[in-house]
């Protein structure tokens, strides 16, 4: 469904509007003639750094769900979700397009672990929620003004 | 002479050892938890691959205290550390409600083992700082904690971040274990 190698959670195909929307199972509905496929919420599968692992463990398992390449039994909807996403640089691409140069730590920073947490809090919680507009059934509505953020 | 007074000393005031396993799923919080009783403070973790294994001196008693790694993989080595185990501190994730039903069956396997039928089982109901952290009543429902015979057992509400309830579930593992245990 989803635009090869992009990790949009918000997108347009044909004349369809597609999103991850976080409801127990996927609908479509019809307004104005136009359909919204709204999708249960998929993970969004990244590699990250070793050190960074702490911090995303931290967060609790509603936020970030930390699985190891070779240590842990991966299910088929995590495999899927690393791949959908299509690597680190596209969802990257989304979390981090207003982050600055050089804020991001890097695997050898030797930034402690409150400077890694707040990094990972702003662009996985308070950032990413005011650039993906995260549609439920009841702001559905709403989410036509969101259009032209696509654009 | 002077060992042998050391040694009646010990024995009548204390100084008993006890060789205690922490279990759970992977991020349940028992290495946060090792560290938070050994050194008091919070440390920054991950995934532990094998074990870690620290003396804890609490009320008397010397604990030997085995973290192993949580990892679905790893959870078959756990076996390998059963014998001659006093006790289980069993960590759950009181926030990971999706894998409630995992730690469920996990813990029921662990109580069925031979090797531990003489253990008590001390339940960490972790992560109370988490937002919709399920509470110790809850989690003793969904651990269904009313099917275990013949062991002494019990449950605290714990944040180890915030070092809350940790020591209160060592008190009762001390006395209990000072008591003569299950």
């Amino acid at each position: 469904m989803a635009p090869a190698g992009k990790a949009l959670r918000f997108f347009l195909e044909a004349n369809d509007w597609f999103c991850d929307a976080g409801l127990p199972s996927d609908i479509t509905i019809v307004i104005d003639k136009v359909k919204f496929h709204l999708h249960k919420v998929t993970y969004i599968g990244v590699f990250i750094y070793l050190k960074c692992c702490s911090v995303h463990r931290s967060l609790g398992p509603n936020v970030s769900k930390v699985l190891l390449a070779t240590i842990d039994e991966w299910a088929e909807e995590e495999i899927n979700a690393m791949v959908e996403v299509g690597g680190n640089s596209s969802a990257n691409s989304i979390y981090e397009a207003h982050v600055p140069k050089g804020v991001k730590p890097g695997p050898d920073a030797s930034l402690d672990f409150e400077h890694r947490t707040k990094f990972i809090r702003y662009t996985l919680l308070e950032y990413s929620d005011k650039l993906n507009p995260f549609i439920t059934y009841k702001n559905v509505e709403s989410k036509i003004n969101h259009q032209h953020i696509l654009d | 002479m002077g060992i042998v007074f050391t040694r009646l000393f010990s024995s009548l005031f204390g100084n008993k050892e006890a060789r205690i396993l922490v279990l759970g799923l992977d991020n349940a919080g028992k290495t946060t938890i090792l560290y938070r009783l050994q050194m008091g403070e919070v440390v920054s973790t991950i995934p532990t691959i094998g074990f870690n294994v620290e003396t804890v001196q609490y009320n008397n008693i010397k604990f030997q205290v085995w973290d192993l790694g949580g990892q679905t993989s790893i959870r078959p080595y756990w076996r390998c550390y059963f014998p001659n185990t006093q006790a289980i501190i069993y960590v759950v994730d009181s926030s990971d409600t999706e894998r409630l039903v995992i730690a469920k069956e996990e813990f029921h396997a662990i109580l069925e083992e031979e090797e531990l039928k003489g253990a008590v089982v001390l339940i960490f109901a972790n992560k109370q700082d988490l937002p919709g952290a399920l509470d110790d009543a809850a989690v003793t429902e969904s651990l269904e904690l009313h099917k275990i015979k013949n062991r002494q057992w019990s449950i605290f509400k714990t944040s180890a971040i915030k070092g809350e309830g940790l020591f209160e579930g060592l008190d009762w593992l001390s006395n209990t274990l000072k008591s003569g245990g299950a």
